[in-house]
């Protein structure tokens, strides 16, 4: 999305004839375009990147007055410029189309759209520049033909300079160099766009100062350049139906590709067919042909029928650049027709509604502990390395490989440090203190679960309190308790490592009944663990991973 | 006030004892405590609740006070370093530590008492008494001492400031005329409580239960909450499953394919940059089916005109919409050359690479429908959304916009009642075919989703988008949603 002002002087040449501001705010919404701001001098709207024809003040102003049955849509013209294009093999931005745009009238205002469209454009659907950029020339002061290269090092002044520069100073020193030039890391090729006298512009950085525009330019020489050649010809025919629509002249130039084969940089005349039958069907209405044919003029269609009674031949208008499918026209018919006018009905699809298993357990499971007097609470999944430490937890975690804050840098692997930071939080608001949270956590592998996790301080918190929470809580959760005594040796110092935030011989283990593994804990939390979470009474905790029964999911599976 | 409007039901023993006790001068409490055999502290108790109810004063006075320290006792029993640095006879003392010796030798120059000649001390003269001792000594027994000696003996640390406050009690006109009325509950027997022993001893027969002050301040419950969030959610999913929705769960951590390749969102595209997604270092990468993959790649590489890059899509990310799972359902819908129909909710958190601010999070709540079926249609869409709205007493219009993987589309927008005005509340669409055809194999697909936290953020008047999760327990017992 990018915000676009308008002048409304300037749109309203566009549109047709003089409206209020009112209106042409309205019609910016119903084509979905938010309105920021309208007033007798300027309209300025939140222009979507499906609609980048709308960038400029001519296409904006086009839809306007076509939505508003003002203008018509109509056709564009292109005459053959004598310039040739001889395009080489550029390995950074392999494509690039130009045109000349003839009897232009530069006044200030037409410059200030002219940039901002450019801007708007480089912003977004060019990706920074990095996908396609546009550069504008005096086409009077191109000498002899065209001509696109891939150069090692060359030397010329740039705009807005006074001095000769190479490639190695512009990039450096040049401010425009300093901003894009990452687009060459690791390349020492750099495209150039050239005439037979040196360069016009370095693409995507700078022009050259040569064909700098002038109050006294009469004739644009358009050149884009990217790394999709469908992008940069949409955007070569936005400004050229843009600067038709001021009255100019627009000169198709030649390529001649590195294959030697030749082609138009600018292609119009694009028709697809849409099914009326197909259009109707999704829309659930019944529209007939001219009625059709209206709404698609609305939003810039031609279309007329074809033999088959229900076919629309459509002139797809060379500046869209959002129509893939049918369904692109579709909406526009929907657009133009009004989506107020659309009656709504209920699917006729009768279909069992439920919650997940897990959602089913989940909820009894916080139902219980907030009878037991628990306090629910909700925390971020994401935390740090800092806080399982703190709570002498030591588990490989999912990590974020570009964390934008020291506090988000992995998802968290158990729920108890968020509850014990909690229990800090509000240590000043009496004891005991009983909460609770049924929360996402993730393994090492990547793989998400729900954990039960609950917790008490106060002055006489002890085991037993936590132990009674399990009895309370284990039937519905179809765990059970497992005593660190009764494990085998080997497997019980590897369990022991892991539960280090407990005091030993105060807590037991807790084993899921599905496949009788370890899923968790309940004791008493050791006191380093409190005083690396600055707490100052006694806690008790359990945390478990709540899983539904298995026999619940293997009948879903072969429900499925 | 009036003797008639106090509770004088309520009064201890204690307070009785107090107020009946008391001489028309102000007395220190701790005098009082001694006269009465009772308690200070308890005394306080009831010189407050007296002061209370206006039968009388209390004056606090706060009095300065000097303790002598470890290192004082041990001055005043065993002298000074000063003192201590030299034998009658002028011989250096062994006994004294490195630092004593530095210290008693600093004093001793500084008294006059000592001079260092020729790099020997010489004995100038020694007083038989030392003044700053007798003065230690002073302090100790509780008599008034000078101040500039106060102030060296504290930067020397010999004593230490202490502050106690006493207590003066006066009774008022007031009190004076209301002791009397109350003599006559002097030294009998009350309850406070009614113990387990009073009651199966049958002692309650004789007893006199002492009044309460009915009026006092309540103590909140400590009772369980639901969490407001949780609590919406849990509402939300009633309304889907009450509409035959069925819900899909899923990770929270998946591939770049399922966030962004199987929405057909073209690999160049922003929101896939790092400044966005979450992208993981632990699990780097995740495979994806090779099956839906190939017709993933087909359908973009025809409509975006480029080569879909095959690794791109094994990254692994916290997903960054719950539109995830909405593919994974698509999917496993598909068989063979069927397509299952059927309806669809969920309601799980999503991540944004964004700094977290008043309305910002980085990881947040999203809802999302869906509905898989043939014979839907656009007005299909409208009267799901309709319907899903108005069982929240939301009321809502619809208008264009524009989505990257729907088409038509819609936004919803909610109507204000506070300011009046329409606010966006949700997107909404036909998934476009190039989205359904790859996952379902059938279009169309009607799907919307929204935030949670939006209208939370407007169903509890919250400012602040972060308050829910700062899990304030008072917050949580009293939100109720």
């Amino acid at each position: 999305m990018a915000t676009i002002s308008f002048k409304k002087k300037e749109i309203e040449k566009f549109i047709g004839k003089e409206v209020p501001a009112e209106q042409i705010a309205h019609a910016f919404e119903m084509l979905g375009m938010p309105v920021d701001k309208c007033d007798e001098d300027e309209i300025v709207a939140d222009i979507t990147n499906d609609r980048v024809d709308m960038f400029t003040v001519e296409g904006a102003g086009r839809a306007i007055g076509q939505f508003l049955e003002i203008i018509k849509p109509r056709d564009y013209a292109l005459s053959k410029s004598n310039l040739v294009l001889h395009v080489e093999n550029v390995e950074v931005r392999p494509y690039i189309v130009a045109f000349v745009a003839k009897n232009v009238k530069l006044d200030d205002e037409m410059i200030r759209s002219l940039i901002m469209a450019q801007e708007k454009i480089h912003e977004t659907f060019g990706r920074k520049r990095r996908k396609i950029a546009i550069g504008i020339h005096d086409a009077d002061k191109v000498q002899g033909h065209l001509y696109y290269k891939q150069v090692k090092d060359i030397s010329f002044i740039p705009l807005d300079s006074d001095k000769e520069m190479n490639i190695r100073e512009i990039l450096d020193k040049h401010p425009k160099g300093q901003e894009y030039r990452h687009i060459f890391e690791g390349t020492s090729n750099y495209p150039m766009f050239m005439d037979s006298k040196g360069v016009l512009s370095f693409p995507p950085i700078i022009n050259s100062e040569r064909t700098r525009l002038t109050g006294d330019t009469k004739n644009l020489l358009f050149d884009i350049t990217g790394t999709s050649e469908h992008a940069i010809r949409i955007v070569a025919n936005i400004f050229a139906t843009s600067l038709a629509d001021r009255g100019a002249v627009i000169e198709n130039v030649e390529l001649m590709l590195p294959n030697k084969e030749k082609r138009e940089s600018l292609e119009y005349g694009r028709r697809e067919t849409l099914s009326l039958k197909f259009a109707n069907k999704i829309l659930g209405i019944r529209l007939k042909p001219d009625e059709a044919k209206h709404l698609l003029a609305r939003t810039g269609y031609k279309a007329e029928l074809t033999e088959k009674k229900d076919e629309l031949s459509i002139h797809v208008p060379p500046y869209r650049a959002d129509i893939m499918h049918q369904v692109d026209f579709v909406e526009d018919i929907a657009v133009a027709y009004g989506y107020d006018r659309f009656k709504p009905r209920l699917p006729n699809l009768a279909t069992n509604g439920s919650l997940s298993s897990q959602s089913k357990i989940d909820q009894k499971i916080r139902e219980l502990m907030v009878a037991l007097g628990f306090i629910e609470t909700n925390s971020w999944t994401l935390t740090n390395e800092e806080m399982n430490k703190k709570a002498l937890i030591d588990k490989k975690a999912v990590k974020i490989k570009n964390p934008r804050t020291q506090d988000f840098t992995m998802f968290r692997t158990d729920i108890a440090p968020s509850l014990l930071n909690i229990l800090f939080e509000n240590k000043t608001k009496g004891l005991p203190i009983q909460i609770f949270e049924v929360g996402r956590v993730a393994d090492g592998e990547g793989r998400c679960f729900t954990n039960l996790c609950c917790a008490i301080m106060g002055e006489k918190a002890d085991f037993s309190q936590i132990a009674t929470v399990l009895f309370e809580t284990k039937r519905f959760a179809n765990v059970s308790e497992v005593y660190p005594d009764e494990l085998e040796k080997a497997k019980k110092s590897k369990k022991e490592a892991g539960f280090r935030h407990l005091i030993d011989g105060r807590y037991i283990l807790i084993k899921d009944n599905n496949d009788d593994r370890i899923c968790g804990w309940a004791g008493e939390i050791h006191p380093q663990v409190l005083e690396n979470f600055k707490l100052e009474y006694p806690v008790v905790m359990m945390e478990f991973r709540l899983q539904a029964k298995e026999e619940k999911k293997a009948r879903k599976r072969k429900a499925n | 006030m009036k003797k008639e409007t106090i509770d004088l039901d309520s009064l201890h023993q204690h307070d009785i004892k107090l107020l009946t006790a008391l001489r028309k001068e102000k007395e220190d409490i701790e005098s009082i405590a001694k006269r009465l055999g009772l308690s200070k502290d308890a005394l306080i108790r009831s010189a407050f609740v007296l002061k209370d109810l206006g039968l009388v004063d209390i004056v606090e006075e706060a009095k300065v006070r000097y303790v002598i320290t470890g290192e004082g006792n041990k001055n005043l029993r065993e002298g000074f370093p000063e003192e201590r640095l030299l034998s009658k006879d002028g011989t250096p003392v062994s006994s004294l530590s490195e630092e004593e010796r530095r210290i008693g030798l600093q004093w001793a120059m500084k008294n006059g008492w000592v001079r260092i000649a020729e790099g020997k001390i010489k004995i100038l003269s020694r007083p038989e008494k030392y003044d700053l001792r007798e003065k230690l000594k002073a302090i100790e027994e509780g008599r008034d001492v000078d101040k500039e000696t106060v102030k060296l003996l504290l930067q020397r640390k010999n004593i230490e400031e202490t502050a106690t406050k006493k207590f003066f009690v006066r009774i008022t006109d007031l009190g004076m005329e209301t002791a009397p009325s109350v003599m006559d509950r002097l030294d009998k027997e009350e309850i406070n409580e009614l113990t387990h022993s009073l009651i199966t001893s049958g002692k309650w027969r004789n007893a006199t239960f002492r009044k309460y002050n009915l009026r006092l301040k309540i103590e909140r419950a400590r009772k369980g909450a639901y969490h407001p969030v949780n609590e919406y959610i849990r509402q939300i999913r009633e309304v889907f499953v009450s509409m035959g929705f069925e819900e899909m769960t899923g990770p929270e951590v998946d591939s770049a394919f399922w966030d962004f390749d199987a929405l057909f969102t073209p690999q160049d595209h922003p929101a896939r940059e790092l400044q966005d997604t979450f992208y993981l270092e632990n699990p780097e990468k995740f495979e994806y089916p090779e099956d839906v993959a190939e017709r993933v790649k087909e359908i973009q590489e025809k409509a975006w005109k480029y080569k879909w890059d095959p690794e791109i899509p094994r990254q692994a990310v916290l997903r960054t919409h719950t539109t995830t799972l909405s593919a994974h359902t698509l999917v496993s819908l598909r068989k063979g050359k069927r397509s299952k129909p059927g309806k669809f909710f969920a309601i799980g958190r999503v991540y944004r690479n964004e700094a977290t601010d008043f309305k910002h999070l980085a990881e947040f709540y999203q809802i999302e429908g869906i509905v898989a079926w043939k014979k839907a249609t656009f007005r299909d869409l409208l009267g799901v959304l309709s319907a899903f709205y108005e069982k929240q007493g939301i009321k809502i219009r619809f208008r264009p916009h524009y989505f990257p993987y729907t088409e038509p589309s819609v936004e919803i927008d909610r109507w204000d009642e506070k300011r009046n005005q329409w606010i966006e509340l949700a997107g909404a669409g036909i998934l476009r075919p190039e989205v359904s055809l790859p996952l379902w194999g059938s279009y169309p697909v009607l799907a919307w989703g929204m935030s949670l936290e939006r209208p939370l953020m407007n169903r509890l008047n919250l400012k602040d988008i972060r308050i829910p999760y700062q899990n304030d327990i008072y917050w949580i017992a009293d939100s109720q949603i």
